[in-house]
C-alpha cells in the first residue's frame, strides 16, 4: 500500500540497526520506554527488537488507556449499566476487562443492556433513536479520544438530546510520565513519545522530561521504521550528549499540536484533583471530568456509584508490566492462567497491551534473537 | 520486515488487523471520505482496506473535507488532514 510498505521496507530497516549498532557503546545498557501501546504493538509484530543490539531494552509504557484503567472504575461502570433502563455502551475492549465481580460482557449475559460502540458519536445516535431511556458512554482514552468525546457531548447539548450521559475516565499523558520519572525502581535512558496523542498536544508538553529530567525523546510514528528510526534518534542524542525532543513523526504530529482539538477539550473537561491508575495508583491532576457547563450529562451526578477502591488480583502484576519493572513473561500467571481468551490483567485484553502482545507473537520467555 | 500474507492490502490500522475495535486503543486509522452527510459529519471508509464497511466521522477539526480526502481518524473524529506530499517527502527521507 502506497505510504504503507515504505515504512516497512526491510533492507531499510537493516540499515537502520546498522546506524542504531554504530551509536551504542559496547558494555553500556540502554533502556528506552515507548510510551504508547501501539508501539509496543508494532514492535513485537514485526520483531522490531529482534534488530537492537542485546544491549538495548525497550521497556513498555503505560500508554495502553484499557491497561490503566482501575478496577473499581470497572465495578463503577457495572453499577451503572445494571440501572434498569439503562443503555450502557462502550469500546469493545472495555467489555472484557476485569472488575472486581466480573465484566461488563458478564453484565450484559445477565440481563444488562450493554452495547458495543465504535465512537461516541454511535453512542449518541443510539439516545437519539431511544429518547425513553437513559444512555451512557463509558469514556475512555488519552488526549487522542478525548476530543471525540468532547465534540459528541457539544453535539449532544447543541442538539437538546437529554438521555445521553458520560462516564468519564479520560485520563491525560503528561502525569504519569512524571510519575515515572519519578519512580526510584526505573533507570530509564530515553523516551519513544507517543504519536497519535501527540497529534493533538504536540510535541511541546513533553519538553518537560528533558528540562527537567535530562531524558531525550523521539515522538514515533506506526509503522516498523519509525519505530527504528526513532530508537536510532534516541540513542543518538545520547551519543551525541544531547537531549531535546525530536519529532520523527513530523509527517503527522504538528509541534503546537491541534489547537481546536486543544480547545474543545478545555471547554467540555476540567481535571480531577486526582485519578486512579492502574499500578502507578493515584497520580494528581492525571484524570478528566466534565466541566461544570457539562454536568447535566455526567453519569456519576446522575448515578450512584461506589467509587470504591480495588485492589489488583494478588496473581496479576500488570502494575510492575506497566511501570516496566518486569516483563510480561516474569508474570506468575502470563500465557497459564492469564491468556487473552480469559485475561486477568488489563495488559492481556487489549491487543496493544504488553501482555498480549507478547503472547500473540510468541514472546514466551527471555531469549531473543539477536541479528 | 513487511508482513507477507497481509500483501498489498497491508494495513497500518493493527485495531482491524487482529479483528477488534478500531477505537480500543490511542492509535488512529487513515480514512478517506466518500461523502459529506452533514454539518461536520462525512462517510468514510478505511484507506487500508478496499471496501470496508463506511463509518460516519465529525470533521469539526479539520474543517470542511470532499469526497477523496484522506484523514486521520480516532474515535470517530478526525483529528488532521493526512497530505500525499509529506507522506513522500518522509518517506523519501527514511529511503535516503
Amino acid at each position: 500500500m502506497k505510504f504503507v510498505d515504505e515504512y516497512r521496507n526491510a533492507d531499510l530497516g537493516r540499515a537502520l540497526s546498522a546506524q542504531i549498532r554504530a551509536v551504542v557503546e559496547p558494555g553500556r545498557h540502554y533502556k528506552v520506554m515507548e510510551v504508547c501501546g501501539g508501539h509496543t504493538h508494532t514492535i513485537y509484530k514485526y520483531g522490531v527488537d529482534d534488530l537492537l543490539p542485546e544491549n538495548v531494552e525497550l521497556v513498555h509504557g503505560p500508554g495502553c488507556p484499557v491497561c490503566v484503567i482501575p478496577m473499581g472504575r470497572v465495578d463503577d461502570g457495572i453499577a451503572v449499566a445494571k440501572v434498569p433502563g439503562v443503555i450502557f455502551t462502550c469500546f469493545g475492549d472495555m467489555m472484557r476487562v476485569s472488575g472486581s465481580m466480573g465484566t461488563l460482557l458478564e453484565a450484559k449475559a445477565a440481563g444488562a443492556d450493554v452495547r458495543m460502540v465504535y465512537s461516541p458519536l454511535d453512542a449518541l445516535r443510539i439516545a437519539k433513536q431511544n429518547p425513553d431511556r437513559d444512555v451512557v458512554f463509558f469514556a475512555i482514552g488519552f488526549e487522542t479520544t478525548a476530543p471525540s468525546t468532547a465534540l459528541t457531548l457539544m453535539r449532544a447539548k447543541a442538539e437538546g438530546v437529554g438521555n445521553f450521559f458520560c462516564f468519564c475516565n479520560h485520563v491525560t499523558i503528561v502525569p504519569p510520565l512524571r510519575a515515572l520519572l519519578e519512580s526510584p525502581d526505573l533507570r530509564l535512558d530515553g523516551f519513544i513519545g507517543p504519536g497519535h496523542v501527540s497529534t493533538v498536544v504536540g510535541a511541546l508538553p513533553f519538553e518537560f522530561i528533558p528540562k527537567d529530567y535530562g531524558k531525550p525523546v523521539a515522538i514515533s510514528g506506526f509503522e516498523p521504521l519509525d519505530l527504528l528510526q526513532s530508537v536510532y534518534m534516541v540513542l543518538r542524542q545520547l551519543a551525541e550528549g544531547r537531549c531535546e525532543v525530536e519529532n520523527q513523526y513530523a509527517r503527522v504530529v504538528p509541534y503546537g499540536g491541534n489547537e481546536r482539538a486543544l480547545q474543545v477539550i478545555a471547554e467540555v473537561f476540567e481535571l480531577r484533583p486526582h485519578f486512579e491508575w492502574r499500578g502507578l495508583g493515584f497520580i494528581s491532576h492525571s484524570g478528566l471530568k466534565l466541566a461544570q457547563a457539562y454536568a447535566a450529562f455526567d453519569a456519576e451526578l446522575r448515578y450512584e456509584v461506589p467509587g470504591i477502591r480495588v485492589a489488583d488480583p494478588k496473581a496479576c502484576q500488570c502494575g510492575e508490566v506497566l511501570k516496566g519493572v518486569i516483563k510480561p513473561w516474569e508474570c506468575k500467571v502470563f500465557g497459564t492462567a492469564c491468556t487473552p481468551e480469559t485475561p486477568i490483567g488489563t495488559c492481556m485484553v487489549s491487543s496493544e497491551g504488553a501482555c498480549a502482545a507478547y503472547y500473540n507473537y510468541g514472546r514466551f520467555a527471555r531469549e531473543r534473537v539477536v541479528a | 520486515m513487511s508482513d507477507p500474507s497481509r500483501g498489498s492490502a497491508a494495513s497500518s490500522t493493527r485495531c482491524l488487523d487482529e479483528g477488534h475495535c478500531i477505537t480500543c486503543s490511542d492509535e488512529g486509522v487513515a480514512m478517506r471520505v466518500l461523502e459529506v452527510t452533514g454539518a461536520d459529519l462525512a462517510l468514510c471508509s478505511l484507506c487500508s482496506e478496499f471496501g470496508s464497511e463506511p463509518n460516519e466521522v465529525q470533521t469539526d477539526l479539520v474543517g470542511p473535507v470532499e469526497p477523496g480526502d484522506e484523514l486521520l481518524v480516532h474515535a470517530g473524529v478526525a483529528l488532521l488532514r493526512l497530505s500525499p506530499q509529506s507522506l513522500l517527502e518522509v518517506s523519501a527521507e527514511v529511503a535516503g
